[in-house]
């Protein structure tokens, strides 16, 4: 079982990768966590993200962000670039969320059959 | 509907970290042998006065604008009805807000209680200067977290780091299983 004393290893690998980070990150994930986007399962796809994140290092942050305003839409995960740029996924799951990584925030490709037309 | 209570903690932390808490504490209490299935939130945000305390629990009541329903709190009431247990609203304005249900464990309506850590995990991602605690019991034998206790550890580094979130995710499932399996076992 884990215990804090885990924590402190985790916590020198941690910091280097903090200070070699620098200036701002190529994009912005933001994941609808209001009602109507935990009831539809975001929680897995926000987890998803952090996940993959914590093991590719990606050029992104990832933030939760209220109700978007389309409920029926949900799970969705916007993705903002450094231009301010916006593009919507919708319905999007666990396994969509590691590919729009993959594919928008690693290699800029939009993945048009997630995003909203 | 959510799935599970885990979802709904998670769902209403967000009411908390809207109304500007500083401080949030969750319980979670488990007893079978008493019957006994319990969470609350706690909070020192902004509260509410009497009037919206009663508006909250109305479905078509919501402080935001981008749309015209407000379902969390509405959502674990209808929950907690369907069990025939009690649920509790108590807020003050400028104080802070105490939500939470009792049901009973063994009703078979009751949803599960659901993923602790990830929904921990998460809460710390929206609101990292948070100062979170979560208190877990099974029967006699308690757990807790305190998220003061975990950035001491951390120094300068930022709990909402993916790697830190997804210990703190791990570190409380485990913490929360071994509990409810060294239950079982007796």
């Amino acid at each position: 079982m884990k215990t804090l004393q885990d924590l402190q290893k985790l916590r020198d690998e941690a910091k280097k990768r903090v200070s070699m980070r620098e200036g701002d990150v190529r994009y912005r994930v933001l994941v609808g966590m209001a009602t109507c986007g935990i009831a539809a399962g975001a929680r897995p796809v926000l987890n998803a993200l952090v996940e993959a994140c914590a093991k590719e290092h990606y050029d992104c942050t990832v933030t939760q962000t209220g109700c978007i305003g389309m409920c029926t839409y949900e799970p969705i995960v916007e993705v903002l670039d450094q231009d301010g740029k916006k593009t919507t996924y919708i319905h999007v799951d666990a396994k969509k969320a590691v590919e729009i990584l993959e594919s928008h925030v690693k290699n800029g490709i939009l993945l048009e059959a997630y995003s909203l037309q | 509907m959510m799935q599970d209570f885990a979802m709904h903690l998670l769902d209403l932390a967000h009411n908390s970290i809207s109304a500007k808490a500083t401080r949030l504490d969750l319980k979670v209490e488990e007893s079978p042998s008493r019957d006994v299935f319990e969470i609350s939130l706690s909070d020192d945000g902004c509260g509410m006065d009497e009037a919206t305390v009663k508006k909250a629990r109305n479905p078509f009541y919501t402080s935001r604008t981008t749309r015209r329903v407000g379902l969390g709190i509405p959502l674990l009431e209808g929950t907690t009805k369907q069990c025939a247990g009690k649920f509790h609203l108590r807020s003050t304005l400028g104080k802070g807000t105490v939500i939470g249900s009792t049901l009973p464990y063994k009703c078979i309506d009751r949803p599960p209680l659901g993923d602790v850590g990830q929904c921990v995990a998460m809460i710390l991602q929206a609101a990292p200067t948070l100062h979170l605690t979560l208190d877990y019991a099974y029967e006699s034998e308690k757990f807790r977290l305190d998220s003061d206790e975990i950035k001491a550890t951390l120094g300068d580094v930022p709990i909402d780091e993916p790697e830190i979130l997804l210990f703190i995710q791990s570190y409380v499932q485990e913490h929360i299983k071994a509990l409810q399996h060294g239950g079982k076992s007796q």
